[in-house]
């Protein structure tokens, strides 16, 4: 041991001393490279649909990824193609915009709210409401498909927009994260604001909310992803083509008698736009909050 | 300052319901007469080209019985989802449409059991049956009772690049048999060292065909019981299609399979000279191999020599009415005119390219003649005089029908015919593979 240390040192003495700065210098440059590397590699779907939406589709398919491009084959049909005669593409994507915002804020609400109440206050039965949220989490959707699906038709609720969003208000894994995330919040701050005369909703509204915006923002990220990829709720409770969802009708576009790739390569980058912005627009206070969320529990 | 608060937040939560009730109208079960006298059907298909003919049938009908119109609801899923929505629907008994397109291979899961959940169509195609190709009516029927309405025959036939034949001095009308074809196959091979036809590893399609003429079945009981995958007429038939393999006359294709876009692209670039395939390939070909337009000759499939079968029909759709359906009658009477009349066949060869089921359409030369049809301008011979040439021998492959094919087709699809094609397995041992397999899956 004692040997190991005197050839360190003695390793240490003869580099002198710009050798170290220069590795630290030559690490960071390596891991920039592989850290470049690694993003050139995921950005490569992007690049390739972005490019597959000025070629012909069924090129694209019989050729696969290619990055040798020829400028001759590319041309704007596609695009002219979408917003001239693409049927009820915008139709589908403005049902989907419309319901990931108004499903983003409703599960932000009720979950917010139900894991305020369990992070917050004291009740009988907390604890095991809390577990049976945490059992939630395990069920796989598949188990309770058939149930909902008999419910929804025995309501006559089918075809409607407000029962693909009602049952998945609350959501077991944004309240439980909601819920890590307010056990970090000091309860000094709720009693601050009922000495001041705060009535309870305004605590949570104008003091709790402004301090967990990074959770929001989070977890505003994580459902609007999930719920605008939404597929097979949506797809069993609506009927009318007019009423469907992005993923839905861009899934229409393949069928065993011959495939649409036109419009579901461009329709599909055009798909991306709408959850990079989303992305964009929250990603600072993404990994704060996921990590704040993490390690306050 | 806090009412302010209350009334926004009051009218944004009633902006949110409001845009979800604004889309919610028009919901609700299919069933009973609308105030302007039509009944509306409720209609699932997953194609949309389908939907069209659907749709201009309902018109044509609508004209012809003002008493009974229809209101045609017509929803287009994706294809796999459409039938697990509508396997879901059968098992809850609830949701259902009146009517829906079943693809053939799904067709089994809908007519398990003493009481299917579909209608019995028998009585309703009595007015077309006699010119109805009866071995598609016998693809989607159960115990005498038809279940389903075929959308077209599919005969196999042959597909040949006469330029490309022709430039290695083989002439086409000369192969009417499996070994004509082989002993072509193998010559052009030699002459070009290129590819003949073709060696699916992704369907289980082509020899099926073979299998039949050779009188065998994939299933024990003329192919309604239990797997016989490794039968002594399906191992003879595979020991075939694997000496043209290793002679040179079938080649393994790009995709696994004639229809897959990397396979139209090689086809179409004159990378095979002859494709044995349903007849509704004729639509590949005029969509997505534009330059062979002129260059290929339909001509009857190979042949097993004094085989009674000369070809039998592969893939297909099937239409149903749901038992379920308040409007039962009605939709069965206005599907067999929809599937079963001559207008409707005609509408499916000419809107959408496939052998139509009503055979009185082959005879009419106004239609099968016309020079200005899209598929009679593309091929140098016309399909209705190949299809009228094997009328009278067009089997029914009855181990289509079977509820376990799809175990055996993805067996064959995902290991065997690899075995056989790539790693040159001899046949005989990739099937008793093959059969303990499924036997295995199956759990007999």
């Amino acid at each position: 041991m004692s040997q190991q240390t005197a050839q360190r040192s003695d390793r240490t003495s003869n580099a002198g001393e710009p050798r170290p700065r220069m590795s630290r210098r030559t690490a960071a440059l390596i891991q920039g490279v592989v850290l470049l590397a690694i993003a050139l590699i995921s950005l490569v779907p992007v690049l390739a649909i972005f490019v597959g939406t000025f070629q012909d589709g069924n090129e694209v398919i019989r050729n696969g990824i290619s990055f040798s491009i020829d400028f001759s084959d590319l041309s704007l049909d596609n695009y002219v193609m979408l917003f001239t005669d693409s049927g009820m593409y915008f139709q589908w994507f403005w049902n989907s915009l419309l319901l990931t915002v108004i499903q983003v804020a409703g599960t932000l609400l009720v979950s917010s709210f139900v894991a305020y109440g369990f992070a917050m206050y004291d009740f009988r039965g907390k604890t095991v409401g809390f577990i049976l949220v945490i059992i939630l989490m395990t069920i796989p959707f598949e188990m309770l498909m058939l149930p909902l699906y008999v419910q929804v038709n025995d309501i006559g609720a089918a075809d409607q927009y407000w029962i693909v969003v009602l049952p998945f208000l609350a959501q077991a894994v944004t309240i439980f994260f909601f819920r890590q995330y307010f056990l970090g919040v000091p309860r000094e701050i709720l009693e601050a604001g009922r000495v001041d005369g705060v009535t309870e909703f305004g605590i949570f509204f104008r003091l709790v909310v402004p301090i967990a915006k990074p959770a929001f923002a989070a977890m505003a990220i994580l459902n609007g992803m999930m719920i605008w990829n939404n597929f097979l709720w949506p797809l069993l409770v609506l009927r009318s083509p007019e009423k469907f969802l992005l993923p839905i009708g861009l899934n229409t576009l393949l069928t065993p008698h011959g495939n649409n790739y036109e419009l579901l390569i461009i329709g599909a980058f055009f798909s991306l736009i709408p959850i990079l912005i989303l992305f964009l627009a929250f990603q600072r206070f993404f990994v704060a909050g996921m990590t704040a969320g993490a390690v306050k529990g | 300052m806090r009412i302010r608060r209350i009334l926004t937040a009051t009218i944004a939560a009633g902006l949110a319901v409001g845009a979800l009730s604004s889309c919610s109208s028009g919901g609700g079960e299919g069933g009973g007469e609308n105030a302007d006298g039509t009944t509306t059907l409720d209609m699932w298909v997953f194609a949309e080209l389908h939907g069209q003919v659907y749709e201009e049938m309902a018109e044509k009908w609508n004209e012809e019985n003002p008493d009974k119109a229809i209101d045609l609801n017509l929803t287009v899923y994706p294809y796999q989802d459409m039938h697990d929505k509508l396997l879901l629907a059968v098992n809850s008994g609830q949701g259902l449409p009146d009517l829906a397109d079943i693809e053939v291979g799904k067709f089994a899961n809908f007519v398990k059991g003493e009481n299917p959940p579909l209608a019995d169509l028998t009585e309703a195609a009595a007015p077309y049956a006699d010119d109805i190709v009866q071995a598609r009516l016998d693809l989607y029927s159960r115990d005498g009772k038809i279940y389903g309405y075929p959308t077209h025959v599919g005969a196999f036939v042959a597909f040949y690049n006469t330029e490309l034949l022709e430039g290695a001095g083989i002439d086409y009308t000369t192969i009417t048999t499996w070994d004509d074809f082989a002993e072509a196959g193998t010559a052009y091979n030699e002459a070009t060292d290129k590819a003949f036809s073709a060696a699916s590893t992704s369907v289980y399609f082509t020899e099926p065909l073979a299998i039949a003429q050779n009188g065998g079945q994939l299933f024990e009981d003329d192919g309604l019981g239990a797997p016989a995958v490794n039968s002594p007429e399906v191992v003879e038939t595979m020991e075939m299609f694997q000496d043209m393999k290793d002679s040179g006359a079938i080649s393994t294709i790009p995709g696994g399979s004639p229809d897959s876009e990397e396979a139209f692209g090689a086809i179409n670039k004159g990378d095979f000279a002859a494709i044995v395939y349903p007849a509704w390939y004729t639509s590949r070909y005029v969509d997505y191999m534009p330059d062979l337009a002129g260059k290929i000759a339909i001509a009857p499939a190979p042949q097993i020599e004094g085989s009674d079968v000369l070809t039998i029909g592969g893939g297909g759709t099937g239409t149903s009415v749901m038992a379920a359906s308040e409007n039962k009658d009605l939709a069965s009477e206005f599907l067999a005119y929809t599937k079963l009349s001559l207008d409707a066949n005609v509408a499916v060869w000419e809107v959408l390219g496939f052998d139509p089921v009503n055979m009185s359409v082959w005879e009419d030369e106004e239609v099968t003649q016309n020079p200005d049809n899209k598929f009679n301008e593309y091929f140098q011979t016309n399909l209705f005089d190949v299809l009228n040439s094997v009328k009278g021998g067009i089997g029914h492959f009855e181990s289509f029908s079977n509820e376990n094919l799809p175990t055996v087709d993805n067996q064959f699809r995902t290991v065997t015919l690899n075995e056989i094609y790539e790693s040159g397995t001899p046949a005989k041992d990739a099937l008793d593979q093959a059969q303990e397999t499924v036997l295995n899956e199956l759990g007999e």
